[in-house]
Protein backbone atom coordinates (compact mmCIF):
# COMPACT_ATOMS: atom_id res chain seq x y z
CA UNK A 1 0.00 0.00 0.00
CA UNK A 2 2.95 2.33 0.58
CA UNK A 3 3.73 2.37 -3.13
CA UNK A 4 0.13 3.25 -3.97
CA UNK A 5 0.09 5.94 -1.32
CA UNK A 6 3.24 7.43 -2.80
CA UNK A 7 1.54 7.80 -6.17
CA UNK A 8 -1.47 9.43 -4.50
CA UNK A 9 0.65 11.74 -2.38
CA UNK A 10 0.39 14.82 -4.67
CA UNK A 11 -3.42 14.62 -4.73
CA UNK A 12 -3.58 14.02 -1.01
CA UNK A 13 -1.29 16.98 -0.31
CA UNK A 14 -3.39 19.24 -2.57
CA UNK A 15 -6.52 18.09 -0.79
CA UNK A 16 -4.98 18.71 2.61
CA UNK A 17 -3.78 22.12 1.48
CA UNK A 18 -7.27 23.01 0.27
CA UNK A 19 -8.62 22.09 3.68
CA UNK A 20 -6.01 23.80 5.82
CA UNK A 21 -4.78 26.61 3.57
CA UNK A 22 -1.31 26.13 4.98
CA UNK A 23 1.53 24.10 3.48
CA UNK A 24 2.94 23.17 6.86
CA UNK A 25 -0.41 22.20 8.31
CA UNK A 26 -1.22 20.32 5.10
CA UNK A 27 1.89 18.17 5.41
CA UNK A 28 1.21 17.57 9.10
CA UNK A 29 -2.30 16.55 8.18
CA UNK A 30 -1.05 14.24 5.43
CA UNK A 31 1.47 12.71 7.82
CA UNK A 32 -1.24 11.94 10.38
CA UNK A 33 -3.53 10.70 7.63
CA UNK A 34 -0.92 8.28 6.31
CA UNK A 35 -0.13 7.03 9.79
CA UNK A 36 -3.80 6.34 10.33
CA UNK A 37 -4.11 4.69 6.91
CA UNK A 38 -1.15 2.42 7.54
CA UNK A 39 -2.56 1.40 10.91
CA UNK A 40 -6.06 0.87 9.54
CA UNK A 41 -5.87 -0.10 5.86
CA UNK A 42 -9.09 0.03 3.85
CA UNK A 43 -11.00 -3.04 2.74
CA UNK A 44 -9.80 -4.36 -0.63
CA UNK A 45 -12.91 -3.20 -2.52
CA UNK A 46 -12.57 0.43 -1.39
CA UNK A 47 -11.06 2.98 -3.76
CA UNK A 48 -7.87 3.98 -2.00
CA UNK A 49 -7.92 7.63 -3.07
CA UNK A 50 -11.46 8.12 -1.81
CA UNK A 51 -10.54 6.36 1.41
CA UNK A 52 -7.54 8.68 1.74
CA UNK A 53 -9.80 11.72 1.31
CA UNK A 54 -12.22 10.40 3.89
CA UNK A 55 -9.50 9.68 6.45
CA UNK A 56 -7.80 13.00 5.73
CA UNK A 57 -11.06 14.89 6.19
CA UNK A 58 -11.75 13.02 9.44
CA UNK A 59 -8.29 13.77 10.78
CA UNK A 60 -8.76 17.39 9.81
CA UNK A 61 -12.03 17.58 11.70
CA UNK A 62 -10.69 15.69 14.71
CA UNK A 63 -7.32 17.34 15.10
CA UNK A 64 -6.97 20.46 13.01
CA UNK A 65 -10.18 22.30 12.51
CA UNK A 66 -10.48 23.27 16.14
CA UNK A 67 -7.07 24.89 16.00
CA UNK A 68 -8.25 27.32 13.33
CA UNK A 69 -5.05 26.67 11.50
CA UNK A 70 -6.34 28.14 8.29
CA UNK A 71 -6.35 31.60 9.74
CA UNK A 72 -2.58 31.52 9.97
CA UNK A 73 -2.14 30.71 6.31
CA UNK A 74 -2.15 34.29 5.09
CA UNK A 75 1.10 34.75 6.98
CA UNK A 76 2.75 31.85 5.25
CA UNK A 77 5.80 33.25 3.48
CA UNK A 78 6.50 30.41 1.10
CA UNK A 79 3.14 30.79 -0.56
CA UNK A 80 3.21 34.55 -0.57
CA UNK A 81 6.25 35.15 -2.71
CA UNK A 82 5.31 37.86 -5.17
CA UNK A 83 6.33 36.99 -8.67
CA UNK A 84 8.04 39.54 -10.86
CA UNK A 85 7.23 37.76 -14.12
CA UNK A 86 4.89 40.43 -15.28
CA UNK A 87 1.48 41.87 -14.70
CA UNK A 88 -0.46 38.69 -15.49
CA UNK A 89 1.49 36.67 -12.97
CA UNK A 90 1.08 39.41 -10.39
CA UNK A 91 -2.66 39.40 -10.98
CA UNK A 92 -2.76 35.63 -10.63
CA UNK A 93 -0.85 35.89 -7.37
CA UNK A 94 -3.25 38.53 -6.08
CA UNK A 95 -6.19 36.33 -7.04
CA UNK A 96 -4.70 33.37 -5.22
CA UNK A 97 -4.16 35.48 -2.11
CA UNK A 98 -7.75 36.76 -2.32
CA UNK A 99 -8.97 33.21 -2.80
CA UNK A 100 -7.01 32.01 0.19
CA UNK A 101 -8.57 34.68 2.37
CA UNK A 102 -12.03 33.99 0.99
CA UNK A 103 -11.64 30.27 1.64
CA UNK A 104 -10.55 30.91 5.20
CA UNK A 105 -13.90 32.61 5.79
CA UNK A 106 -15.97 29.75 4.37
CA UNK A 107 -17.66 27.29 6.69
CA UNK A 108 -15.69 24.06 6.97
CA UNK A 109 -18.46 21.98 5.44
CA UNK A 110 -18.30 24.10 2.29
CA UNK A 111 -14.52 23.89 2.08
CA UNK A 112 -14.50 20.11 2.14
CA UNK A 113 -17.10 19.91 -0.63
CA UNK A 114 -15.19 22.44 -2.75
CA UNK A 115 -11.95 20.54 -2.20
CA UNK A 116 -13.45 17.25 -3.29
CA UNK A 117 -15.51 18.39 -6.28
CA UNK A 118 -13.92 21.55 -7.69
CA UNK A 119 -10.29 20.67 -6.90
CA UNK A 120 -10.17 16.89 -6.95
CA UNK A 121 -12.86 16.36 -9.58
CA UNK A 122 -14.97 13.97 -7.53
CA UNK A 123 -18.53 13.42 -8.69
CA UNK A 124 -21.34 14.44 -6.35
CA UNK A 125 -21.99 10.78 -5.65
CA UNK A 126 -18.33 10.19 -4.75
CA UNK A 127 -18.21 13.28 -2.54
CA UNK A 128 -21.47 12.21 -0.89
CA UNK A 129 -19.99 8.80 -0.17
CA UNK A 130 -16.75 10.24 1.24
CA UNK A 131 -18.53 12.78 3.42
CA UNK A 132 -21.49 10.53 4.26
CA UNK A 133 -23.97 13.15 3.05
CA UNK A 134 -26.89 13.14 0.59
CA UNK A 135 -25.92 14.22 -2.95
CA UNK A 136 -28.41 17.09 -2.69
CA UNK A 137 -26.48 18.53 0.24
CA UNK A 138 -23.27 18.36 -1.77
CA UNK A 139 -24.96 20.29 -4.58
CA UNK A 140 -26.31 23.06 -2.36
CA UNK A 141 -23.14 23.48 -0.30
CA UNK A 142 -21.07 23.63 -3.43
CA UNK A 143 -23.24 26.32 -4.98
CA UNK A 144 -23.13 28.41 -1.81
CA UNK A 145 -19.35 28.05 -1.58
CA UNK A 146 -18.82 29.06 -5.21
CA UNK A 147 -21.09 32.06 -4.85
CA UNK A 148 -19.30 33.20 -1.71
CA UNK A 149 -15.95 32.97 -3.46
CA UNK A 150 -17.25 34.91 -6.46
CA UNK A 151 -18.22 37.72 -4.10
CA UNK A 152 -14.71 37.93 -2.67
CA UNK A 153 -12.28 37.29 -5.50
CA UNK A 154 -11.71 39.72 -8.33
CA UNK A 155 -11.59 37.66 -11.49
CA UNK A 156 -10.31 38.66 -14.94
CA UNK A 157 -11.05 42.05 -16.49
CA UNK A 158 -14.80 42.45 -16.91
CA UNK A 159 -15.53 39.88 -14.23
CA UNK A 160 -18.42 38.46 -16.25
CA UNK A 161 -20.84 40.93 -14.68
CA UNK A 162 -20.99 38.98 -11.44
CA UNK B 1 -37.97 27.46 -15.34
CA UNK B 2 -35.74 29.83 -13.43
CA UNK B 3 -32.10 28.82 -13.50
CA UNK B 4 -30.76 29.06 -9.97
CA UNK B 5 -27.14 29.41 -8.88
CA UNK B 6 -27.35 25.87 -7.58
CA UNK B 7 -28.42 24.56 -10.98
CA UNK B 8 -25.69 26.52 -12.76
CA UNK B 9 -23.09 25.17 -10.35
CA UNK B 10 -24.33 21.63 -10.94
CA UNK B 11 -24.39 22.29 -14.70
CA UNK B 12 -20.70 23.14 -14.52
CA UNK B 13 -20.10 19.75 -12.91
CA UNK B 14 -22.38 17.95 -15.42
CA UNK B 15 -24.43 16.70 -12.51
CA UNK B 16 -27.92 17.66 -13.66
CA UNK B 17 -30.39 15.37 -15.40
CA UNK B 18 -29.96 15.56 -19.17
CA UNK B 19 -33.23 17.45 -19.65
CA UNK B 20 -32.03 20.25 -17.36
CA UNK B 21 -28.55 20.20 -18.90
CA UNK B 22 -30.15 20.77 -22.32
CA UNK B 23 -32.43 23.52 -21.03
CA UNK B 24 -29.46 25.41 -19.59
CA UNK B 25 -27.43 24.95 -22.78
CA UNK B 26 -30.20 26.60 -24.72
CA UNK B 27 -30.54 29.40 -22.18
CA UNK B 28 -26.82 30.07 -22.38
CA UNK B 29 -27.17 30.83 -26.10
CA UNK B 30 -29.61 33.62 -25.39
CA UNK B 31 -28.62 34.97 -21.99
CA UNK B 32 -25.28 36.77 -21.87
CA UNK B 33 -25.49 37.38 -18.17
CA UNK B 34 -26.04 33.68 -17.53
CA UNK B 35 -23.11 32.69 -19.75
CA UNK B 36 -20.96 35.31 -18.00
CA UNK B 37 -21.90 33.84 -14.64
CA UNK B 38 -21.05 30.33 -15.83
CA UNK B 39 -17.68 31.56 -17.14
CA UNK B 40 -16.98 33.15 -13.76
CA UNK B 41 -17.79 29.87 -12.00
CA UNK B 42 -15.49 28.00 -14.36
CA UNK B 43 -12.70 30.50 -13.79
CA UNK B 44 -13.16 30.17 -10.04
CA UNK B 45 -12.75 26.40 -10.33
CA UNK B 46 -9.57 26.91 -12.31
CA UNK B 47 -8.32 29.27 -9.63
CA UNK B 48 -9.15 26.72 -6.95
CA UNK B 49 -7.08 24.11 -8.78
CA UNK B 50 -4.18 26.56 -9.14
CA UNK B 51 -4.45 27.36 -5.47
CA UNK B 52 -4.24 23.71 -4.49
CA UNK B 53 -1.41 23.03 -6.94
CA UNK B 54 0.82 25.44 -5.00
CA UNK B 55 1.34 22.49 -2.74
CA UNK B 56 3.12 20.67 -5.58
CA UNK B 57 5.98 23.16 -5.34
CA UNK B 58 6.53 22.51 -1.67
CA UNK B 59 9.23 19.97 -0.85
CA UNK B 60 7.75 16.86 0.73
CA UNK B 61 9.07 16.71 4.31
CA UNK B 62 11.56 13.93 4.99
CA UNK B 63 9.52 12.57 7.87
CA UNK B 64 6.57 12.18 5.52
CA UNK B 65 8.59 10.38 2.86
CA UNK B 66 10.14 8.19 5.54
CA UNK B 67 6.66 6.88 6.35
CA UNK B 68 6.26 5.65 2.80
CA UNK B 69 9.81 4.58 2.08
CA UNK B 70 10.92 0.98 1.87
CA UNK B 71 12.53 -0.60 3.76
CA UNK B 72 10.70 0.34 6.88
CA UNK B 73 12.58 1.27 10.00
CA UNK B 74 11.74 -2.20 11.32
CA UNK B 75 14.33 -3.97 9.23
CA UNK B 76 16.92 -1.22 8.99
CA UNK B 77 19.26 -1.77 11.90
CA UNK B 78 19.81 1.34 13.94
CA UNK B 79 23.47 1.92 14.47
CA UNK B 80 23.52 3.55 17.80
CA UNK B 81 21.84 0.30 18.86
CA UNK B 82 24.41 -1.72 16.99
CA UNK B 83 27.23 0.18 18.61
CA UNK B 84 25.72 -0.30 22.04
CA UNK B 85 25.50 -4.01 21.47
CA UNK B 86 28.97 -4.42 20.05
CA UNK B 87 30.46 -2.22 22.72
CA UNK B 88 29.05 -4.47 25.41
CA UNK B 89 29.77 -7.88 23.99
CA UNK B 90 31.11 -7.98 20.45
CA UNK B 91 29.60 -10.75 18.37
CA UNK B 92 28.40 -12.73 21.34
CA UNK B 93 25.47 -15.06 21.01
CA UNK B 94 23.34 -12.66 23.02
CA UNK B 95 24.17 -9.76 20.76
CA UNK B 96 23.46 -11.88 17.73
CA UNK B 97 20.10 -12.88 19.17
CA UNK B 98 19.19 -9.23 19.78
CA UNK B 99 20.09 -8.30 16.25
CA UNK B 100 18.15 -11.19 14.83
CA UNK B 101 15.08 -9.93 16.64
CA UNK B 102 15.65 -6.37 15.51
CA UNK B 103 16.31 -7.20 11.92
CA UNK B 104 13.91 -10.08 11.63
CA UNK B 105 16.14 -12.58 9.93
CA UNK B 106 18.41 -15.47 10.79
CA UNK B 107 22.13 -15.16 11.25
CA UNK B 108 23.20 -17.94 8.98
CA UNK B 109 25.48 -15.50 7.20
CA UNK B 110 27.57 -15.22 10.31
CA UNK B 111 29.04 -18.67 10.70
CA UNK B 112 32.58 -17.63 11.45
CA UNK B 113 33.54 -17.18 15.08
CA UNK B 114 34.64 -13.62 14.43
CA UNK B 115 33.04 -12.60 11.16
CA UNK B 116 34.01 -8.98 11.61
CA UNK B 117 37.73 -9.80 11.37
CA UNK B 118 37.09 -11.40 7.99
CA UNK B 119 34.92 -8.53 6.85
CA UNK B 120 37.43 -5.94 8.02
CA UNK B 121 40.16 -7.69 6.08
CA UNK B 122 38.04 -7.77 2.96
CA UNK B 123 37.14 -4.10 3.30
CA UNK B 124 40.78 -3.25 3.82
CA UNK B 125 42.03 -5.10 0.76
CA UNK B 126 39.30 -5.68 -1.83
CA UNK B 127 38.45 -3.30 -4.66
CA UNK B 128 34.85 -2.53 -5.57
CA UNK B 129 33.21 -5.22 -7.63
CA UNK B 130 35.63 -7.95 -6.53
CA UNK B 131 33.96 -10.80 -4.66
CA UNK B 132 35.78 -12.05 -1.58
CA UNK B 133 35.06 -15.48 -0.01
CA UNK B 134 34.05 -15.59 3.66
CA UNK B 135 33.71 -18.57 5.97
CA UNK B 136 30.58 -20.65 5.47
CA UNK B 137 30.16 -20.18 1.71
CA UNK B 138 29.32 -16.51 2.09
CA UNK B 139 30.87 -13.84 -0.08
CA UNK B 140 31.58 -10.16 0.40
CA UNK B 141 31.51 -7.75 -2.53
CA UNK B 142 32.39 -4.07 -1.99
CA UNK B 143 30.20 -1.70 -4.03
CA UNK B 144 31.36 1.82 -3.39
CA UNK B 145 33.55 3.98 -1.20
CA UNK B 146 32.97 7.52 0.04
CA UNK B 147 34.14 9.90 2.72
CA UNK B 148 31.66 10.79 5.43
CA UNK B 149 31.18 14.13 7.15
CA UNK B 150 33.53 13.08 9.95
CA UNK B 151 36.31 12.55 7.43
CA UNK B 152 36.21 8.75 7.62
CA UNK B 153 36.32 6.50 4.59
CA UNK B 154 33.19 4.37 4.39
CA UNK B 155 32.39 1.41 2.17
CA UNK B 156 29.05 0.03 1.15
CA UNK B 157 29.21 -3.69 0.42
CA UNK B 158 27.16 -6.85 0.13
CA UNK B 159 27.49 -10.07 2.07
CA UNK B 160 25.62 -12.92 0.46
CA UNK B 161 25.01 -16.62 0.85
CA UNK B 162 22.75 -18.93 -1.11
CA UNK B 163 19.67 -17.88 0.83
CA UNK B 164 20.47 -14.50 2.39
CA UNK B 165 21.74 -11.14 1.25
CA UNK B 166 22.92 -8.39 3.53
CA UNK B 167 23.66 -4.85 2.36
CA UNK B 168 26.04 -3.21 4.78
CA UNK B 169 27.95 -0.01 5.34
CA UNK B 170 31.12 0.29 7.40
CA UNK B 171 33.47 3.18 8.12
CA UNK B 172 37.14 3.21 8.95
CA UNK B 173 38.58 5.02 11.95
CA UNK B 174 41.80 4.67 13.91
CA UNK B 175 40.23 1.67 15.65
CA UNK B 176 39.51 -0.10 12.37
CA UNK B 177 36.31 -0.75 10.44
CA UNK B 178 33.01 -0.24 12.24
CA UNK B 179 29.61 -1.33 10.96
CA UNK B 180 27.34 1.68 10.42
CA UNK B 181 24.25 0.31 8.71
CA UNK B 182 22.87 -3.01 7.56
CA UNK B 183 19.74 -4.21 5.77
CA UNK B 184 19.11 -7.91 5.42
CA UNK B 185 16.74 -10.04 3.49
CA UNK B 186 16.22 -13.36 1.83
CA UNK B 187 18.06 -13.94 -1.41
CA UNK B 188 14.69 -14.78 -2.91
CA UNK B 189 11.64 -12.71 -2.15
CA UNK B 190 9.63 -15.31 -0.27
CA UNK B 191 10.44 -14.33 3.28
CA UNK B 192 7.94 -11.62 3.91
CA UNK B 193 10.81 -9.23 4.61
CA UNK B 194 12.26 -6.57 2.41
CA UNK B 195 14.66 -8.26 0.02
CA UNK B 196 17.96 -6.49 0.33
CA UNK B 197 19.17 -7.40 -3.11
CA UNK B 198 20.15 -3.95 -4.27
CA UNK B 199 22.66 -1.52 -2.85
CA UNK B 200 20.07 1.25 -3.20
CA UNK B 201 18.41 0.20 0.05
CA UNK B 202 21.20 1.98 1.91
CA UNK B 203 21.08 5.10 -0.26
CA UNK B 204 19.16 7.15 2.34
CA UNK B 205 21.86 6.34 4.90
CA UNK B 206 24.64 7.18 2.46
CA UNK B 207 22.91 10.44 1.51
CA UNK B 208 22.90 11.48 5.14
CA UNK B 209 26.54 10.56 5.71
CA UNK B 210 28.40 11.40 2.53
CA UNK B 211 30.63 14.40 2.17
CA UNK B 212 31.37 15.20 -1.47
CA UNK B 213 31.37 12.53 -4.13
CA UNK B 214 31.79 8.78 -4.22
CA UNK B 215 35.47 7.83 -4.48
CA UNK B 216 36.47 6.79 -8.01
CA UNK B 217 37.68 3.25 -8.67
CA UNK B 218 41.22 4.42 -9.34
CA UNK B 219 41.28 6.51 -6.16
CA UNK B 220 39.87 3.57 -4.24
CA UNK B 221 42.64 1.28 -5.51
CA UNK B 222 45.16 3.90 -4.48
CA UNK B 223 43.65 4.01 -0.99
CA UNK B 224 43.87 0.22 -0.70
CA UNK B 225 47.52 0.30 -1.77
CA UNK B 226 48.22 2.98 0.83
CA UNK B 227 46.26 1.02 3.48
CA UNK B 228 43.68 3.81 3.64
CA UNK B 229 46.14 6.38 4.93
CA UNK B 230 46.25 9.47 2.75
CA UNK B 231 48.35 11.77 4.88
CA UNK B 232 51.66 11.23 6.55
CA UNK B 233 50.43 11.95 10.04
CA UNK B 234 47.28 10.00 10.57
CA UNK B 235 44.13 8.39 9.31
CA UNK B 236 42.37 11.38 7.90
CA UNK B 237 43.34 13.06 4.66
Amino acid sequence: MKTELKTLLPQLRRFAFSLTGSAQDADDLVQNTIERLLNHPPEPHVTLLHWCFRVCRNVWIDEYRSRKVRQASSDEPELQEASTDGEATMLAQIQLTQLQKAMSRLPDEQIEVLSLVAVQGCSYAEAAQILALPAGTIMSRLARARNALLQSVRLSEGSYGV
Amino acid sequence: MKITDEMLSAFLDAELPESQMQMIREALHQDEQLSGRLAALAEMDLLLKQHASQMDHQVVPEKLMALLDEPTQDNLVSFPLWRRITALQPWSGAAAACLAVVAGYSLALWQAEDPWAEISLALETQAAGVSYPLTGASRLTPHLTFMDKQGRYCRQYQVSSSDEISQQLACRSAQGWTLEAMVNGAAQDNSGYQTATGSVVLDPVIDRMISGQVVSLSAEQQLIRQQWVTTSDGEQP
